[in-house]
Parts: C-alpha cells; structure tokens; sequence
C-alpha cells in the first residue's frame, strides 16, 4: 500500500496533535502531581514547626523550673553566707573601732606629755637666755663703768705727771722688768 | 779675709740707741757701700767724704787711727759688709711709753738696757698715751707691763667687782 504526500502530511499532523495531546496530559499529571508534593511539604514543615513549638516550650519549661531550683537552693546558702559575712564586717569593723579609740587616747596621752615637756623646755631655755642676756648686759655696764673711770683717770692722771716724772716712772719700770728677768 | 773686729764694729754701734738711728746707719753703709770702690784710694773716710758728713765720718776715722779698718779695697768692702750684718744682727728690745722722749733719755734708757743685757741694744721706741705712765718691755717674745695704764685697770677692776658684789641681784 501506497501512500501518498497529502496522507503522509494528514497522517504526520495526526501524529503531532496526539503526541501534543499526550505531553500535555502528561505535564498536567505532573503540575498535578507536584502541587500535591508542595502541600504535603507544607504540611510537614508546618508540623515540624509545631512540634519544635511545643518541644522548646517544653524544653523552656524544664529548664525554667531546674533554675528555679536551682536558684531556690543557691539562694538561701548565698543568703546564710551574706549574714555571716555582714556579721563578720560588724564584728571586726567594732573591734577595729576600739582599736581606733585605744590609739587615739594613747596618742592625746602622748601629745599632752610631749606638748608638756617643750612647754618645759622652752620655759628652761627662755630662763638661760634671759639668764645669758643679763649677764651680759651687765658685764657691758661693767666694762663701760671701767672705760668711763679709766680714760677720766688717764685725763687727770697723765696731764698732772711731769716730764721728768715720765722718766723717773720708766726707770723704775726698768728695774722692775729687769727684775722679772725679761732681758735674760 | 774676713774681718772680724768686735770694737772696730762695736764704735758704730755705740752711735746709735733706737731703731730709727739703725736704719739710717744701714742706709748709710749701704750707700758707701754701693758708691766707694769707683776708683778711689785711701781709707774709707776719704772716700765717703764726699757724699757723707756728720758722725759716720769721724767713726771712721777714729777706727782707722785705731788701725782697724783694711787698707785694701777688698778687706773694706768685707768690712761693711760685716758691719750691716753686725748692725742688723744687734738685739732690740720693744719699748712702749706715754711721752715723746728726749735724745739724752733714748741714751741713757739705752745705755742701761744694754747693760741689762750684756751688750749693746736697740730701743724699738713706741709712744702710746694710754699706758698713762711707766713702760712696757717686750723683748725675745718676753712682756713686762710697767705702766700705769696696766695698775689703774687692775685697780679699776677690783672695784667694779667689788661695787658689783654689793649690788643685789634680782635674779636671785
């Protein structure tokens, strides 16, 4: 059996339409197919979610109730510890309180003795200097009374002795330094 | 040669009795000294005569009489020589005393230290109106105060101890 071209081209284009018709069905099973892939994804996550939802919450819950316990216990040791150690500070800032006034009585006691014993010794060095200074104001007098009287007697004295008298006087002086043994 | 004559120096000696007489006698031999030998004879005296007068001449010419000076231009010079050093070598004794004395006192003062002494000396002379009277000797590091100055202070000080003493003290 023959066939002609026209056949041959009806035949092709029936061929074409079916194989057409055949790949749309095919995609459309498989758009079909897929969206019911993409749900039941969704689906699952959207368990998923749920489920790490109440497993975190639950997790949460532990956890918040093992602090809690944990707290609950740590916090009275902590408190018993606070108490002892504020009770410790009380104590030892009293003792170092008593201390403190123990020092400060002993070092009034000794600023009173030390301020005494200058007050004493200023006392004693303001006596010697008042001391010190009368005598010396009176060996100035002394001294002055002596220069007053000697150069008055030097005046008298020297202007009554004669010439031959100043002779005579260093001739006796003379014999007397001779008799000191100076020119030996 | 060297000359030695202890009363040819000794008549130089005896011209002078204080410290001012020394130095001009000093200063005079140095000048002869300096000035004789520029071809000049004869004995010392002659040729000083030209530029000295007064008693250094005659000294000289009584120790020449005496034939105590060298004839020879070396012996001369040797003999100033030892004269200055005889001169400068004669003891001085310090003397402090409250008037100016005169010339015939320096000598007879002089004559008697000397004779205290054993030789001729020097008067070192100070005049000093506070010692009032007396004199104060010093001689080889030795001092004797003999004056007035030094009994009227010894006086003065008993007294103002003594009117001290009466003084009551109010310290007391």
């Amino acid at each position: 059996m023959s066939l002609n071209p026209t056949q041959i081209f009806t035949i092709l284009i029936i061929l074409s339409f079916v194989l057409s018709f055949m790949s749309l069905s095919m995609m459309t099973i498989l758009f079909i197919r897929t969206r019911q892939v993409l749900k039941q994804q969704e689906e699952i996550i959207s368990m998923d979610k749920k489920i790490n939802k109440r497993a975190t919450k639950k997790i949460e819950d532990l956890a918040a109730k093992k602090i809690d316990d944990v707290i609950s216990a740590t916090g009275v040791k902590l408190e018993e510890e606070l108490k002892k150690h504020f009770l410790e500070l009380s104590k030892f800032a009293a003792e170092e309180s008593n201390e403190m006034g123990k020092f400060i009585i002993k070092q009034q006691e000794a600023i009173t003795k030390e301020s005494q014993y200058h007050v004493a010794n200023m006392l004693l060095k303001a006596e010697k200097e008042v001391a010190g200074y009368k005598q010396t104001k009176l060996n100035e007098a002394d001294q002055q009374i002596r220069d007053i009287v000697f150069r008055a007697a030097r005046e008298v004295i020297g202007r009554s002795i004669s010439f031959s008298e100043h002779e005579d006087l260093v001739n006796k002086a003379l014999e007397r330094a001779k008799k000191e043994k100076i020119f030996a | 040669m060297k000359i030695t004559n202890e009363a040819a120096l000794g008549a130089f000696a005896n011209t002078i009795y204080d410290t001012t007489g020394l130095s001009r006698l000093i200063d005079q031999i140095n000048l002869i000294e300096r000035s004789l030998f520029k071809d000049k004879p004869g004995m010392i005296s002659a040729k000083a005569r030209d530029y000295l007068t007064g008693n250094i001449i005659s000294v000289f010419e009584e120790i020449e009489k005496a034939g105590l000076e060298p004839a020879d231009d070396q012996g001369q010079l040797q003999f100033l020589k030892d004269l200055i050093n005889y001169l400068q070598n004669l003891p001085v004794v310090k003397v402090t005393v409250a008037f100016e004395p005169t010339h015939s006192f320096v000598m007879k003062l002089n004559n008697r230290l000397s004779e205290f002494l054993g030789k001729k000396g020097i008067l070192e002379l100070t005049i000093d109106e506070n010692v009032i009277g007396g004199a104060v000797f010093e001689f080889n590091g030795k001092m004797s105060d003999q004056t007035l100055k030094y009994k009227l202070h010894d006086e003065l000080v008993g007294l103002v101890e003594r009117s001290s003493a009466k003084i009551p003290s109010s310290a007391a």
